[in-house]
C-alpha cells in the first residue's frame, strides 16, 4: 500500500480507474471494424458529472496535411470492415484480433495527443455536442457531418477549429448491460458511462444502420471491460484491505502496547481512506473516565498524547456519550454549507483535542464495539465532500471491531493472569506464613524463637525492621526483646542476640512508656494502629535513653504496631516500620502479620513457660543438691550440741556421788547452752523452710528494741562457744523498730560466721551509729524509703571479723539459701548454711537491708545492716504515766 | 603391763571447745590429765614429741582434718607404733571412718560409760 498524503487529497487519477492501454486496444479495434478513420471515448467523471474525453485515436497517415482529402487513397484498404459477431463467445474474440492484427499493423493507429477536434479532456454535459446527444438520448447514432453542423449551429455551439472534416459520425452510448447490472446486485448513479465516437472522412463509405446495432454491442463489451477492470482493481483492494485486517488482529496477540496499537489503527486508516484528522478515544469502564490517546489535527500528530492522554468525564461530553454508549452507532456527516446543522448538532465531537474540524468536509465516528459494549471510538474527518464510501466504512468498522475485540481480549488476558498472579502471591504469602508459623512454633528458646519471629515478619512484609516489644511485669513499660534490622544501625546487637547476655540486656535497654502512654490507650481499642512522627516524639518524650535512641534514630515515619495478645491478655507488641518510609500495609499484609502475631502471641507464652519450668526444675535441682550438703552438714551440727548434753548428763549421772555443786552448775550451764544451741539450730532450719518457694511472709511481732542490749545477749550467748573476742562499740541510745528475737538471730548469727572463719585470736568488732538513708552506700539504699522527701533515720550495724575473708565469686552467692563459703566443703566448718540467708530476709522484712561490705582475701570481712532508727521510748512511756 | 600403757598420755583432738571442755571433765573424773589440740596439725607437733598418746580425733576439723592427720599417721611407721587413735566420728561417718586405719571408733554422742569402755584396753 502506498504511504497516504496528508491533508490535501490526491484524486484518483483516471489511470487507475480506467486503465488506458485497454481503452486503446478496444479502440483501435473498433476503428478497423467499422471501417472508421479515427474516433474517442469519452468517460464519465464523477467529480465533475460531465463526460470526459479520454481518448482519441485516427489513422497514422490522415495527419492535419489531408484535412479536406476525402478521397485518400489509404482509406481504401480500410473498406475491408471485417464484421464481428458479438454474439460469438469471447473465446472467438482473441481469434479475431489475431486476424485483425494479422491484417492490419496495429501502429497504423494512433493516438491524437492535440487535436482542436474532440481533444482528449474535453468535457460534455448532457445534450452537448455529439457526445453530450449520444449520452442524453441513451442511444447510438449515424449522423452526417453536415448536419452535425446544423445541430451544432442549431445549439449554438462553438465550432471548433477543424484539424479534420469527417463525412459520418457513428455515436454510441457506453452502458452496462442489464445481465452486469443483476449479477452485480447493485444499482449505479447513472447507466451511461461513456460514449464512444467514431467518424469517417469519406463520404462514400457511409456509415449504414446495422452498425448502430453493433456499436451498441461493442460498447456494452467496452462497459464489460471496464467494470471487469473496476471490479479486478475492487478485488485487489479488497485483498490489501484484508490483508491489513489480518495483520491487525494479528497484532495484539496478549498485550495491547497503546503505542503500538494506536500506530497500527492509523496505518491502517491512512491506507484505507482519506484522512486529514483523526481522534482516537478510550473509555474505561471502571473509572467512568474518557482518554483521547492519540490526535492527528490536519495531518499534525500530537506526540504527547501518548504519555499524557487527555482524560474527561461521559458528563462534559454528553454528544460523544450519546452517539457512542447509546446509539451505538458509526455516525458518518456531511459539514458542507449545504448540510449547517450537523455542525451545530455535533459541535461537540468536532473540536477539542484534535483542533477544529470546522473545514472538514466529511466527518466520521466509528464506536469500538464488542457485543453491546462500546469501549472507544475512531473519529476521522476528511476534506473531501462524501471521501468514505459504505465499503470503506464497512472496513474501517471491521478493523474497528478487531481492535475492540484486541483490545478486550487482551483486558481479560491481563486479568485472569494478575487474579493468576494474585493467587500465586497469595499461595505464597500462605506458604511463607506456614513456615514461618512451623519455625516459631518448633522454637522453645524465647531469644531465639523472638529473634525469629521479628525476623520473619519482616522478611514476609519486606520491611527493614521490625521489633518485638514485651510488655513489663509491672504493666509499666514495653521491653524490646528482637530486633530485626536490615539497615545496619542495629545489626551488632542484632547479630549476637541469641543467648548473649550482654547483647542481650543492650536490646532491652530500648524501653517505650506503656501505662499512661498513647500505646495503653491504642492497645486497649485496636488490633492494629500507626504510629506517625508526632506520636513518635510524644513517646520519645517520655522515654528513657535507649527509647528515644530507638525512637529519634532508626527515623520512624510511619510504624506499624501490632499488638501481640495471648486470651485477650497483652503479651506486647510488634513494630514494624522501614526508615523514612510512609508505608501502609496492604489488608492481605495486615491479615497475615495479625494471624502470625496470634500464633506467636501463643508459643511466646509456652516457651516462657516452658523456660519457666526450666527454670523451676534447675532451682528444684540446684536446691536438692544444696538441702543434700545441708543434711550432711546439719546432721554434724546437731552432733556436738547433742554429745555435749548426752557426755555431761551422763557424767551428772556417774558421778552423782562425788560431784561438787559447783561442778553440778557448770555442767547444767553447758548443757543448757548446747540445749539452746540445737533449738536455735532447729529454728533456723525451720525459717528458712518456711521462707521456700512459696516466700511467705514472715510474722514480725514489732516493737522498740535497744540495739546495744540486743547486741550482748548475742554476744554473751555465743562467748561460751567461741574463742574470740567480741568488742561491741554501740551508743545506748540507738533503739529500732523491729523484733527482738529476729535481731538477737540476726546478731548472733552474724557473731557466729565472723568466729568461724577466724582464728581463736581473732578479733570481732561490732558497731552500731545512728544515721539517716541517705547517707549510706547508694547500692544499698531502697529509694522508695525516701521518695517522699522524708529522710529516714536509721541504725548502721557493722559487723568486723579478721578471718580468712570471701572470695569474690562467692560474695553473693553467701546469701543464698543453704551456700555456705565453699571451703567448708572440704575443710568442714560447722554451720548450717542457712544463716545469711535468714538473716537477709528477717532484715528486709523489718525495713531494712543487709550486705557484705567489704572482704579482703587474709584481712578479714565486714558485714552491714540497717533497721529504721526510733526515738528511746522509755521516755514517752514515763511521760505518757506522767499524764 | 605394757610400760607404755602406763606412760601413755591423753590427747583430744578437736576444733570445738565443747567437745575438748567435756573430755576434759569426763577424764579428769576418773584421773587423767589431758591434753588438747584444735586441729590435726597442732596435734601432730605434740605426737611428734617424745611423749607416747591415746588419741581421742574428730574427723572434721579446719587446717588439717582428722583424716589428714590419720594419713600422715599411717605414712610414719615409727608414729603408728607410738601412739593409739581413737576416732570420734558421727554414725553417718562411719564409713567413712572405717577405711581409716585407726585403733577403735567412738560413735558421737556418746555417754561417759563409752568413753570409759573404750578407753581402758590402752590405759589399763
Amino acid at each position: 500500500m502506498s504511504t497516504a498524503i496528508w491533508g490535501e487529497h490526491e484524486p484518483l487519477t483516471t489511470v487507475e480507474k480506467y486503465p488506458l492501454p485497454l481503452l486503446k486496444k478496444l479502440l483501435q479495434e473498433m476503428i478497423r471494424q467499422f471501417g472508421a478513420t479515427g474516433g474517442c471515448i469519452a468517460l464519465y467523471d464523477e467529480n465533475v458529472g460531465l463526460m470526459n474525453i479520454r481518448m482519441h485515436l485516427r489513422l497514422r497517415n490522415t495527419g492535419p496535411t489531408l484535412v479536406g482529402n476525402s478521397t485518400d487513397g489509404d482509406t481504401a484498404s480500410f473498406r475491408r470492415r471485417v464484421t464481428i459477431d458479438l454474439s460469438n463467445s469471447s473465446s472467438s474474440t482473441s481469434g479475431r484480433m489475431k486476424h485483425i492484427s494479422q491484417s492490419l499493423d496495429s501502429d497504423s493507429i494512433v493516438s491524437v495527443e492535440k487535436s482542436a477536434f474532440f481533444p482528449i479532456g474535453a468535457t460534455y454535459s448532457p445534450g452537448q455536442d455529439l457526445i453530450g446527444y449520444a449520452w442524453r438520448k441513451n442511444e447510438p447514432l449515424i449522423i452526417r457531418h453536415e448536419d452535425y453542423l446544423v445541430s451544432l449551429q442549431s445549439t449554438e455551439q462553438k465550432l471548433f477549429p477543424q484539424d479534420i472534416t469527417p463525412a459520418w459520425y457513428l455515436c454510441a452510448p457506453i452502458q452496462i448491460p442489464e445481465l452486469a447490472f443483476d449479477a452485480l446486485n447493485r444499482r449505479r448513479t447513472t447507466a451511461v458511462i461513456g460514449v464512444v465516437l467514431l467518424y469517417q472522412t469519406n463520404y462514400a463509405i457511409a456509415f449504414q444502420q446495422k452498425h448502430r446495432f453493433e456499436a451498441q454491442q461493442f460498447s456494452e463489451r467496452i462497459a464489460l471491460y471496464i467494470l471487469n477492470d473496476q471490479l479486478r482493481h475492487l478485488h485487489l483492494r479488497t485483498m490489501d484491505y484484508m490483508q491489513g485486517l489480518q495483520q491487525i488482529s494479528t497484532a495484539f496477540p496478549t498485550a495491547v502496547k497503546l503505542s503500538n496499537l494506536v500506530e497500527d489503527v492509523f496505518q491502517f486508516v491512512t491506507n484505507v481512506v482519506d484522512v486529514s484528522s483523526m481522534l482516537l478515544t478510550f473509555y474505561d469502564r471502571d473509572t467512568r473516565k474518557i482518554y483521547d490517546v492519540f490526535a492527528i489535527d490536519s495531518g499534525k500528530r500530537n506526540d504527547l498524547l501518548l504519555e499524557q492522554p487527555v482524560v474527561d468525564t461521559p458528563d462534559s461530553r454528553p454528544v460523544w456519550w450519546r452517539v457512542t454508549q447509546e446509539e451505538k452507532r458509526t455516525l458518518l456527516l456531511t459539514l458542507d454549507s449545504q448540510e449547517p446543522e450537523n455542525y451545530s448538532k455535533y459541535e461537540e465531537l468536532l473540536k477539542g483535542t484534535w483542533g477544529d474540524q470546522s473545514r472538514a468536509e466529511t466527518f466520521l465516528l466509528l464506536p469500538m464495539k464488542m457485543f453491546t459494549r462500546v469501549v472507544g471510538s475512531l473519529c476521522l474527518t476528511s476534506s473531501h465532500t462524501d471521501a468514505y464510501s459504505p465499503e470503506e466504512i464497512l472496513i474501517l468498522e471491521t478493523m474497528v471491531q478487531i481492535i475492540t475485540v484486541s483490545i478486550e481480549n487482551a483486558k481479560l488476558y491481563d486479568r485472569s493472569r494478575q487474579s493468576l498472579l494474585k493467587a500465586k502471591q497469595r499461595e505464597e504469602s500462605l506458604a511463607a506464613m506456614y513456615s514461618a508459623l512451623q519455625v516459631i512454633s518448633t522454637v522453645l528458646h524465647v531469644t531465639e524463637l523472638l529473634q525469629k519471629f521479628v525476623e520473619t515478619v519482616a522478611n514476609l512484609v519486606q520491611a527493614e525492621m521490625c521489633t518485638f516489644f514485651q510488655l513489663s511485669t509491672d504493666e509499666q513499660e514495653l521491653v524490646a526483646q528482637a530486633i530485626y534490622d536490615t539497615t545496619g544501625q542495629w545489626r551488632d546487637v542484632n547479630q549476637n542476640t541469641n543467648k548473649d547476655e550482654k547483647h542481650n540486656d543492650l536490646i532491652e535497654m530500648i524501653r517505650l512508656p506503656f501505662k499512661g502512654s498513647i500505646l495503653e490507650h491504642l492497645v486497649e481499642d485496636e488490633t492494629f494502629f500507626y504510629l506517625d512522627s508526632t506520636m513518635v516524639e510524644e513517646l520519645a518524650q517520655a522515654s528513657a535513653e535507649g527509647g528515644v535512641i530507638f525512637l529519634r534514630e532508626t527515623h520512624i515515619q510511619k510504624m506499624l504496631m501490632i499488638p501481640v495478645r495471648y486470651q485477650m491478655e497483652i503479651v506486647g507488641i510488634l513494630a514494624i516500620h522501614t526508615p523514612h518510609s510512609n508505608r501502609t500495609f496492604r489488608p492481605e499484609e495486615l491479615g497475615a502479620l495479625l494471624a502470625i502475631s496470634g500464633q506467636a502471641a501463643s508459643a511466646i507464652r509456652n516457651a516462657q513457660l516452658f523456660e519457666q519450668i526450666q527454670e523451676a526444675y534447675a532451682e528444684l535441682q540446684h536446691m536438692d543438691k544444696l538441702k543434700d550438703e545441708f543434711i550432711v552438714t546439719a546432721s554434724h551440727e546437731l552432733r556436738t550440741p547433742l554429745s555435749a548434753i548426752s557426755g555431761y548428763s551422763s557424767l551428772l549421772k556417774r558421778q552423782s556421788g562425788r560431784i561438787t555443786p559447783q561442778q553440778i552448775m557448770r555442767f547444767a550451764t553447758k548443757i543448757g547452752s548446747a540445749t539452746q544451741q540445737l533449738s536455735d539450730l532447729v529454728s533456723n532450719m525451720t525459717e528458712a523452710a518456711k521462707m521456700g518457694a512459696l516466700d511467705k511472709k514472715l510474722e514480725l511481732q514489732l516493737g522498740p528494741v535497744q540495739l546495744l542490749t540486743a547486741a550482748e545477749i548475742a554476744a554473751t550467748m555465743l562467748s561460751i562457744n567461741i574463742e574470740q573476742k567480741i568488742t561491741l562499740h554501740i551508743a545506748g541510745d540507738i533503739w529500732l523498730q523491729c523484733d527482738a528475737m529476729r535481731l538477737r538471730q540476726v546478731m548472733t548469727n552474724l557473731l557466729d560466721n565472723a568466729a568461724k572463719y577466724s582464728p581463736p585470736d581473732g578479733r570481732i568488732i561490732v558497731t552500731g551509729s545512728a544515721t539517716t538513708l541517705s547517707k549510706l552506700p547508694e547500692d544499698q539504699v531502697d529509694y522508695a524509703q525516701i521518695a517522699e522527701g522524708f529522710d529516714l533515720p536509721v541504725a548502721l550495724v557493722r559487723v568486723c571479723d579478721e578471718g580468712e575473708g570471701i572470695s569474690s565469686d562467692d560474695q553473693q552467692k553467701i546469701f543464698e539459701k543453704f551456700v555456705r563459703a565453699p571451703r567448708s566443703l572440704t575443710t568442714p566448718i560447722r554451720g548450717s548454711g542457712l544463716g545469711l540467708y535468714i538473716c537477709r530476709r528477717y532484715i528486709e522484712a523489718m525495713g531494712g537491708r543487709l550486705w557484705l561490705e567489704q572482704s579482703i582475701p587474709g584481712e578479714g570481712s565486714v558485714f552491714s545492716f540497717y533497721l529504721p532508727c526510733i526515738d528511746p521510748p522509755i521516755e514517752k512511756s514515763m511521760d505518757d504515766e506522767s499524764e | 603391763m605394757n610400760q607404755n600403757n602406763q606412760t601413755r598420755k591423753i590427747l583430744v583432738v578437736d576444733d570445738d571447745p565443747v567437745i575438748r571442755d567435756m573430755m576434759a571433765d569426763i577424764l579428769e573424773f576418773e584421773g587423767y590429765t589431758i591434753s588438747v589440740a584444735r586441729n590435726g596439725s597442732e596435734a601432730l607437733q605434740l605426737l611428734r614429741s617424745g611423749e607416747n598418746y591415746l588419741v581421742f580425733l574428730d574427723i572434721m576439723m579446719p587446717v588439717m582434718s582428722g583424716r589428714e592427720l590419720c594419713a600422715l599417721i599411717e605414712a610414719d611407721p615409727h608414729l603408728r607404733k607410738r601412739h593409739r587413735i581413737i576416732l570420734m566420728s558421727a554414725v553417718d561417718n562411719l564409713e567413712e571412718a572405717a577405711t581409716l586405719e585407726v585403733d577403735a571408733i567412738l560413735q558421737k554422742p556418746f555417754v561417759v560409760d563409752d568413753v570409759i569402755d573404750i578407753l581402758e584396753p590402752y590405759m589399763g
